[in-house]
């Protein structure tokens, strides 16, 4: 009978498996291999795919890439790189891409967190370990699973590690456990950053906790020591860099905000406000899941009540309640100044498990005792089972839309690494996608953006006129101002020495010749934008392009390449756009007379090459509206 | 030393284990990605064993005589993810590049942990 228990659970597990999988990689169609990036949403979710490719080419993390760094080149890899690096090795291994490979990582990594959660609550007590299974699938479920697809992945790959730190306190008296406590604390700083420091927080709980229960031994501070040395020597230049440039960097820059990662002094409780937060704020995840978070909380009463009994009585810890608190604990560092604390949220599925958990199996004993039955394992993966499903009709959703871009633009953006020179600049004119500007990092090149909310652009779009001079963006991973070393301990900022030279925000937004750019990338297609108009002022400057000596080296009717083969004197746009029209009078008079001109045959294979009606090579005079005004709204 | 027998027994009935492992994690993908080839399911199963899974449970036999299979498999591929991270980081620092990591890791620990029961867990 014993071994058949066994059994039932551990089959009861790979089902469990299947089904975290199957609504995990939802959004993976049931492949593994994709022709364009599945499961990513935003621009964070984005950022990290060239810097994968960048470890996987390049072979390590030291820079940042340049493509990343608005061209510099000595910028330091500052990112936790964690996710990289086991995202890069694993794209090795097993052939897949890398774009495949980060959320497939993610997700496996998660369901192992699950599972390392399941054994912490198993020793608690199997029948809540079996009951606290269900929450968990919450996990790939929005408003929780925003996180995976909107990019917060290294936080989430960073959890496996958490878990392993609260995994040492109820097996501290394993001999040598001090090599956990050094490698699972120690690698969180390379994968996140900001656990490391909830971690000491955590550890000083739980050895305040030990010494109110009277039960810290000599040896447990040991382990506590020798692995915490560990942990700070591991990831020691890392921890340089993070601390330098994230920790210190944010008291320098005060209440600019800096990176976010570590409180600027006083309370603050952002978050409202930003979309992305507000998903996971108290109240919406209480409305979302009513039945379920009321389960929860009655589940951190009942643990509550638990916890402080066996501390009056002194009857020992109960680690898997303990750390239940804990991961609260960490979705509500916000209210002391941690800003990113919002983000350990969509983790409460699994944190938070084991309250689920107790929940339901303190009815059971109810029952149980009313019933006078000798209850079974059995009983509780039945019950979890059917709480599972229950989950799973009640929340989940098959996805409608796999990605924020779809295969066209990602064609695009790819073809040109494979088909330019390293050191070629790249423009962007504008795509509704673009505004996710890591997206663009994709091209593995010096890339800029145009400024579409720019006044004078919005003019010009309006009007049908082509400037010689953009207001351009120049997007990067400028979050701590573009640091390269100087020394062992001191970074210099690219962004904040120049901005401090030309003026704030100078690197990022500046007004550029349009003619000095290698390739222009042009959203050539109406239908597929929300703004027609800006679209339109794309093939405006496309047909000026190609009409003075520049070539189209890509076109999938979407997107259009085009390669500067002459460097153009943009200082007479207005001469380029009257012989356009010049061009454009004498074809439609031909047209009218019957015979064909090598300017109107040039335009009618762009027109069929796009397979519309000759809109692209149109251009609007001033007075034109047409759908200027709606698109400037 | 020699290596106790009854350790040399468990090793080889819990290679077992994760060899049956590995065949129902490939029915599972198998399952879940059924658009997908069977060798690229193949290849992508294999090399999370290889990298992740195996070389956990080998870091973990020094303790195999404290915790169960199940625990020590799941804390072990979380530690060797770990570990893995801190190696290849500072490695690839230092100029190996990662292309190496794949095969310079998962034998460094299955040596390691060898060399570790062998001597050191026998000794303790």
């Amino acid at each position: 009978m014993e071994e058949i228990k066994i059994n039932l659970e551990k089959i009861y597990l790979v089902v469990f498996v299947l089904v975290m999988m199957w609504v995990g990689f939802a959004l993976y169609d049931n492949s593994l291999r994709h022709d364009y990036p599945h499961g990513d949403f935003a621009s964070d979710a984005f950022q990290h795919l060239p810097k994968t490719d960048w470890v996987k080419k390049e072979g390590s993390y030291k820079f940042n890439p340049f493509y990343g760094s608005t061209g510099y080149h000595d910028v330091v890899g500052f990112y936790p790189p964690g996710l990289y690096y086991v995202s890069a090795a694993f794209s090795i291994a097993s052939g897949l891409e890398v774009y495949d490979v980060i959320f497939f990582i993610t997700i496996i990594i998660t369901i192992i967190s699950c599972m390392f959660i399941y054994v912490i609550i198993r020793e608690y007590n199997k029948n809540v370990a079996l009951l606290s299974l269900p929450l968990m699938l919450l996990v790939f479920i929005d408003p929780f699973f925003i996180g995976i697809r909107f990019g917060s992945r290294p936080f989430f790959i960073t959890n496996l590690f958490v878990i392993g730190v609260l995994w040492f306190f109820s097996k501290i008296e394993l001999k040598k456990s001090w090599i956990f406590f050094g490698i699972f604390w120690g690698v969180t700083m390379i994968a996140h950053g900001i656990e490391y420091f909830y971690i000491v927080g955590i550890v000083s709980a739980f050895v305040a906790l030990k010494l109110i229960y009277r039960r810290l031994k000599l040896a447990d501070l040991k382990n506590i020591i020798i692995g915490g040395v560990i942990g700070v020597i591991l990831p020691i230049y890392y921890s340089i860099i993070f601390v330098l440039l994230y920790v210190v960097g944010d008291i320098q820059q005060g209440s600019n905000g800096g990176t976010g990662f570590f409180p600027n002094g006083f309370l603050r409780f952002v978050g409202v406000g930003n979309p992305i937060y507000n998903n996971v704020t108290y109240s919406t995840i209480f409305q979302q899941f009513k039945l379920v978070s009321i389960i929860v909380i009655i589940g951190m009463i009942i643990s509550g009540i638990v916890l402080a009994k066996k501390l009056i009585d002194k009857k020992g810890i109960d680690y898997a309640l303990l750390f239940g608190f804990f991961g609260f604990m960490m979705g509500s560092f916000n209210f002391i100044g941690f800003r990113k604390a919002f983000q350990s949220r969509f983790f409460f599925p699994i944190f938070l498990a084991v309250f689920f958990g107790i929940a339901v199996y303190y009815v059971i004993i109810l029952v149980k005792s009313l019933a006078k039955i000798k209850w079974k394992t059995m009983y509780s993966i039945v019950i979890s089972s059917v709480l599972l499903l229950s989950i799973t009709f009640a929340y989940y959703d098959k996805p409608s839309h796999f990605s924020a871009i779809d295969p066209y633009h990602w064609e695009a953006i790819t073809w040109i690494p494979d088909n330019t020179p390293i050191d070629s600049k790249v423009y962007f004119f504008y795509g509704d996608i673009y505004d996710q500007d890591a997206i663009l990092r994709n091209s593995h090149r010096f890339h800029f953006f145009i400024n579409w909310q720019d006044q004078e652009y919005q003019r010009a779009v309006q009007n049908g006129t082509v400037l010689a001079y953009y207001n351009t963006e120049r997007p990067g991973d400028s979050l701590p101002g573009y640091p390269y070393r100087t020394g062992l301990f001191s970074f210099g900022r690219h962004e904040w020495e120049y901005n401090e030279e030309h003026g704030e925000m100078s690197l990022k937004f500046s007004l550029m010749d349009i003619c000095s750019f290698d390739y222009y990338v042009f959203d050539i297609h109406p239908d597929v934008s929300r703004t027609p108009a800006f679209i339109q002022h794309n093939n405006i400057v496309r047909a000026v392009f190609l009409t003075n000596g520049m070539s189209e080296v890509f076109n999938n009717q979407v997107v259009s390449i085009v390669k500067n083969d002459n460097i153009l004197d943009c200082s007479n746009m207005d001469k380029f756009i009257e012989m356009i029209q010049a061009q454009q009078a004498e074809a439609e008079g031909r047209e009218a007379g019957g015979t064909t001109s090598e300017g109107e045959e040039a335009k009618t294979d762009e027109a069929e090459s796009q397979g519309e009606e000759g809109s692209e090579g149109e251009v609007r005079t001033e007075g034109d509206n047409g759908n200027g005004s709606e698109a400037i709204e | 030393m020699e290596m106790d027998q009854k350790l040399l027994n468990k090793i080889k009935n819990e290679g077992i284990y994760v060899l049956i492992l590995l065949v129902l994690t490939l029915v599972l993908f198998k399952l879940v990605f059924f658009k997908e080839s069977v060798l690229v399911i193949l290849r992508t199963v294999v090399s999370l064993y290889w990298l992740f899974i195996i070389p956990g449970i080998a870091m973990m036999y020094y303790w195999h005589d404290k915790l169960k299979f199940f625990e020590r498999m799941i804390v072990g591929t979380a530690l060797n993810i770990g570990l893995f991270i801190i190696f290849s980081y500072n490695i690839s620092i230092m100029g190996l590049h990662i292309k190496w990591h794949i095969w310079v890791w998962p034998v460094l620990v299955l040596l390691g942990s060898w060399f570790v029961i062998k001597f050191i867990k026998e000794k303790d």
